[in-house]
């Protein structure tokens, strides 16, 4: 029922309305006095050294892409687990057959040198 | 229970997000964002016909939407691959500037 | 559902054999040291892809055999998952056939131009491609069908961009990847609301659950078109065409060969699966849709065809064209007079629709990898794709300028070719069941197309050659290897062959499409 998730909508209320009274209070009640410590980006009390939007070099995005491709495929994994004491060889032998495809695309990345941080 | 329009509703608008961002963005990144947008919206979709439909122990949506996710996660990959080989050939991948095929 | 077992493999042989040669050249390719991977020159990769590729094409024409002799219904093996038929033996018989081809002819191109230790990565992904179309067209399943039409889009999108260091592969590439994923996210957004309505994912089950409840009609007709516009775009059909041209002219040029046979030969089995079979019930929602695609697809194709200059564009967009043309067989399986003709009536006629697609896609599949082979040659001896570079070929190479020659005829649908013996079927399919317009927009565009075409083959037989400052040249020879030659001589010899009306293969045309046929709900 939908009144079961009443409190649920109170919540998320009072959860706004606090974040909104904390953001905009201070602007109202307290005085503006900027100057440039107080307008740096706050780094855990470290200067800041250089703009955070900088590019980052391109083999963070192969290393995050090879990530993923490998992060992605144990998903198949969850419900290969729980079927598999009822399924036993049926879903033994493939999932194996999977993982030794998926072991297998990653030694050709590593044989590739497509891991290797300095190149 | 929540009636299963409001999950299509709610996949329909994230489609909807998602084809505007893939259609009217320049930015390749970005259209590939928009593009990971419409598959997710698929998958609520899926998951949603699933447990609203007549036969809840068929796991064939569930199973539907798994395979999405990791199609979406290859997808993903070989386009970033594709825009990181064309940005190291044009130093763009603002997709106005990739005219060196036309006509 | 059925048991999964060992024996439902043997349905799946000839993708299994492509796996493992995949697999193979991988591993060829991981165990080499550095310094064997500087002088790998790929030919022993290429070895092993014909190899396998041959051993695929045998696998599947024993499965076609197994159905018996060419003219009874044979047996249908349907597992789970795939259906094998003689539909699809025949699919996977013409894809294998042009994959075969293009990895004969193009393979030294490859070869040549593919980044320096990235030979064998090709090849694997070449043979991965293959196997993923002949999935595709067996799938009779939503999963299996749309994870292999990913795959085959996801590997193709990495072949078209294959020549990285190249601007224009790798743009083409781009193009294509942007494209094809946001067509394929809609087309599963329509399955997502086919999956909704019947509670199913198989084809068979869905066709039921749509037939039991008309109530889904509503349904039918958004899920027909977010199909189509995935679908679309794979088969290059008008509006979702744009990606075409651009990666067809982009891409290596063995890779254009078959991503405008063979892939799109995949395309249309999906859609004809999914439509007839899956959607039967809605055929008074779809043919409108599609028929309107046709003629827009052959129109806006052979207009666009008219202006180029580079005859690799030139072909692209006559491979739109033709996309249309083909879409009318699909068209014409309907009749228009009487909606309601039943089955037995449809399987009987001589011209289906589906048949004249068969042998449409079929004929076509020789003539455009043919002609994109020429296309290569003339690249390599001149590094251009512009009209210009073709002029005086019959004095400099008259095998090659006449392959080129019956090529274009058979394009063009001039008799005793093969793209001849295609249109007739299908535009008599049209006629039959009175599609008139949609016959007579073919007709018109055949005259456009005939325009191009020809100015392709006034400039190789009649203007002498020229430098690239246009001044006139002593005409001389090309070279082509071996097999390159080979290849050639097979297009032209099936080109002609299939333009005389073989008794055998207009047989098994019509056993493929009447099996599906039948199979109809």
């Amino acid at each position: 029922m939908a009144i079961d998730y009443l409190p649920l909508l109170i919540l998320v209320i009072i959860a706004i309305g606090f974040g909104a009274i904390a953001v905009i209070g201070p602007s109202l009640l307290g005085p503006s006095r900027q100057n440039k410590q107080k307008l740096e980006p706050y780094e855990s009390g470290m200067i800041p050294f250089a703009d955070a939007r900088r590019r980052f070099p391109i083999k963070y995005y192969m290393v995050a892409m090879l990530f993923l491709l490998f992060d992605i495929e144990v998903l198949f994994l969850y419900p290969w687990a729980v079927t598999l004491r009822e399924l036993r060889w049926q879903a033994f032998a493939p999932m194996g057959f999977f993982l030794i495809l998926l072991v297998f695309g990653f030694l050709y990345e590593w044989k590739k040198g497509a891991l290797r941080w300095e190149d | 229970m929540v009636p299963i329009t409001w999950y299509l509703i709610l996949a329909a608008f994230l489609f909807s997000c998602g084809l505007y961002a893939a259609l009217a963005r320049r930015n390749a990144i970005a259209v590939l964002i928009g593009v990971e947008l419409m598959l997710n919206a698929v998958n609520i979709n899926l998951i949603a016909f699933w447990r609203y439909g007549e036969n809840v122990e068929n796991l064939a949506g569930q199973m539907f939407s798994i395979f999405v996710i990791a199609i979406a996660a290859a997808e993903a990959a070989v386009g970033l691959a594709l825009i990181i080989s064309v940005y190291r050939n044009r130093k763009t991948v603002n997709l106005d500037e990739l005219d060196v095929l036309q006509g | 559902m059925s048991e999964i077992g060992i024996g439902s493999l043997g349905s799946i042989l000839p993708e299994i054999i492509l796996i493992v040669g995949g697999l193979l050249i991988l591993l060829l390719d991981m165990i080499q040291n550095s310094t064997t991977y500087q002088r790998e020159s790929g030919r022993g990769f290429m070895a092993v892809a014909v190899l396998f590729l041959v051993v695929s094409l045998v696998g599947a024409l024993l499965q076609m055999l197994s159905f018996g002799s060419p003219t009874s219904q044979g047996p249908h093996v349907a597992a789970y998952l795939v259906d094998i038929d003689p539909f699809t033996s025949f699919m996977k018989m013409t894809i294998y056939i042009g994959m075969t081809l293009v990895a004969i002819a193009g393979g030294s191109y490859m070869n040549r131009y593919s980044p320096r230790m990235g030979r064998g990565e090709f090849w694997s992904l070449f043979l991965f491609t293959s196997m993923a179309m002949g999935m595709v067209v067996s799938a009779n399943n939503l999963i299996l069908l749309f994870l292999s039409f990913e795959f085959l889009s996801i590997s193709s999108y990495i072949l078209a961009g294959y020549l990285r260091n190249n601007v224009r592969s790798s743009e083409a590439g781009l193009k294509y990847f942007l494209y094809g994923s946001v067509a394929s996210s809609v087309m599963l957004y329509g399955m997502s609301l086919l999956y909704g309505v019947s509670g199913s994912l198989n084809l068979t089950e869905i066709a039921q659950a749509m037939a039991a409840n008309t109530d889904f009609s509503i349904v039918a007709l958004p899920a027909v078109l977010m199909l189509m516009v995935g679908l679309g775009f794979k088969m290059t059909l008008a509006p979702f065409f744009q990606w075409a041209p651009d990666t067809y002219d982009g891409a290596p040029t063995p890779v254009t060969a078959y991503l405008s046979t063979a892939s799109k030969a995949a395309g249309f089995a999906v859609t004809a699966r999914l439509l007839l079979i899956g959607l039967g019930a809605f055929s008074v929602e779809w043919v409108p849709v599609l028929s309107g695609l046709a003629i827009l697809t052959m129109t806006v194709g052979n207009l666009m065809a008219l202006r180029q200059n580079s005859v690799k564009r030139m072909l692209a967009y006559s491979s739109v064209a033709q996309a249309g043309y083909m879409l009318m067989g699909l068209v014409s399986v309907v009749s228009a007079s009487q909606a309601e003709l039943s089955q037995i009536d449809l399987a009987s006629l001589g011209m289906n629709g589906l048949n004249g697609l068969l042998i449409y896609l079929f004929a076509y599949l020789f003539t455009n990898i043919g002609a994109f082979m020429v296309v290569m040659a003339i690249e390599e001896d001149s590094g251009s794709h512009d009209i210009s570079a073709y002029r005086g070929l019959m004095q400099r190479s008259p095998g090659l300028a006449l392959a080129m020659l019956i090529f274009l005829l058979s394009l063009t649908g001039i008799p005793l070719t093969g793209g001849f013996m295609g249109k007739f079927y299908v535009f008599g399919a049209a006629v039959q069941h009175q599609y008139f317009f949609l016959a007579a927009a073919g007709f018109i565009n055949a005259g456009i197309a005939a325009g191009y075409y020809l100015r392709v083959v006034a400039a190789m037989l009649y203007e002498p050659a020229v430098d690239a400052n246009g001044a006139e040249i002593a005409p001389k020879p090309l070279n082509m290897g071996m097999a390159l030659q080979l290849t050639l001589a097979i297009c032209v010899l099936v080109t002609l062959w299939i333009g005389i009306y073989p008794p055998n293969f207009i047989d098994l045309a019509n056993d493929a499409s009447r099996h599906l046929l039948a199979l109809r709900f």
